[in-house]
């Protein structure tokens, strides 16, 4: 008799934590951290690097850089896009070597030397030389 | 001593602060606004921006769907030149108000050309036609309409 009730006490305790362990997974784990994990070994924290272009040198920095696979760089955190024609300031952003565009969902602010523009998101297609500012935008110009 | 908190230093801070209020209204702000986002082509030296549009300048504030901004290099400073303005076009200009399907404002000139469903509105006037030339420079107004003489008007400025 008390060994089933101890046994039944057990066995809700066990599902009881289950259940917390699912949630506290499902909560605290967003999908990019799952990326980020998965890439352990492919991924530089604190990571600063510089591009030598054509015409200028491009300086990229980002709390943490994961290559997702051969074409694809995920930029994880506070990611800063430098050169000599702009400054792109964003979070998570992605870097497809292949297609040449590099692009963030996240809330940007670019500032060049016109002003300063805030997006929602960017889209770079570095193959067009257009930088596309997504959502609700708006550019602050430096004119008199 | 002077104190601080006498009746001439307030006056002398109100002064002071109106002087640099006026400065810094002097000076406004230029902006483009959009709902639907804007894009820089860097190659073709413009700025579009799509759905509900905002600009504003020095000299005008418009509204549309669509902007085209060119802009030229100036002592290494992008400025704007040429403005596209396309459908639901409004433009405000002091006490005015241009409407048209699309324009063409030319901020080196100082010009802007309205065209199809044009109308100008201000306290004391409206009218409408086909086309609009503004020649803010020299404040003359010339609208055209098609089968009628061109509606030429000088505006004089109260100094």
């Amino acid at each position: 008799m008390m060994n089933n009730i101890l046994k039944k006490v057990n066995l809700n305790v066990l599902i009881t934590l289950l259940l917390l362990s699912q949630i506290i997974l499902i909560f605290m784990n967003s999908p990019i951290e799952q990326i980020s994990q998965n890439y352990q070994s492919n991924s530089l924290e604190k990571f600063t690097t510089m591009i030598s272009g054509d015409k200028s040198v491009d300086i990229i920095t980002s709390d943490k850089m994961v290559k997702i696979n051969e074409n694809k760089t995920m930029l994880i955190g506070d990611t800063n896009l430098k050169n000599n024609e702009y400054e792109i300031s964003s979070k998570n952003v992605t870097i497809d070597t292949h297609n040449m565009i590099t692009s963030s969902v996240k809330a940007t602010k670019t500032t060049n030397n016109q002003g300063t523009i805030k997006s929602e998101g960017f889209e770079f297609d570095q193959e067009a030389n257009i930088i596309k500012f997504n959502g609700k935008s708006e550019f602050k110009t430096n004119e008199d | 001593m002077v104190r601080v908190n006498s009746k001439p230093m307030k006056i002398k801070f109100l002064f002071i602060f109106l002087i640099f209020f006026n400065y810094s209204l002097s000076f406004g702000e230029s902006y483009i606004k959009a709902s639907n986002g804007i894009t820089w082509d860097k190659t073709n030296q413009t700025y579009s921006a799509e759905g509900s549009v905002e600009f504003k300048n020095n000299e005008i504030k418009a509204f549309a769907n669509k902007i085209l901004a060119s802009y030229i290099f100036e002592s290494e400073k992008e400025i704007f030149q040429n403005v596209e303005l396309n459908e639901k076009v409004e433009i405000y200009y002091e006490n005015e108000v241009f409407k048209s399907d699309t324009a063409t404002y030319n901020k080196q000139n100082s010009l802007i050309i309205l065209l199809g469903n044009v109308s100008i509105v201000s306290p004391d006037r409206y009218l409408s036609g086909d086309e609009l030339i503004v020649d803010l420079e020299k404040n003359t107004r010339t609208l055209k309409t098609k089968g009628k003489d061109s509606l030429a008007e000088a505006l004089i400025k109260d100094e």
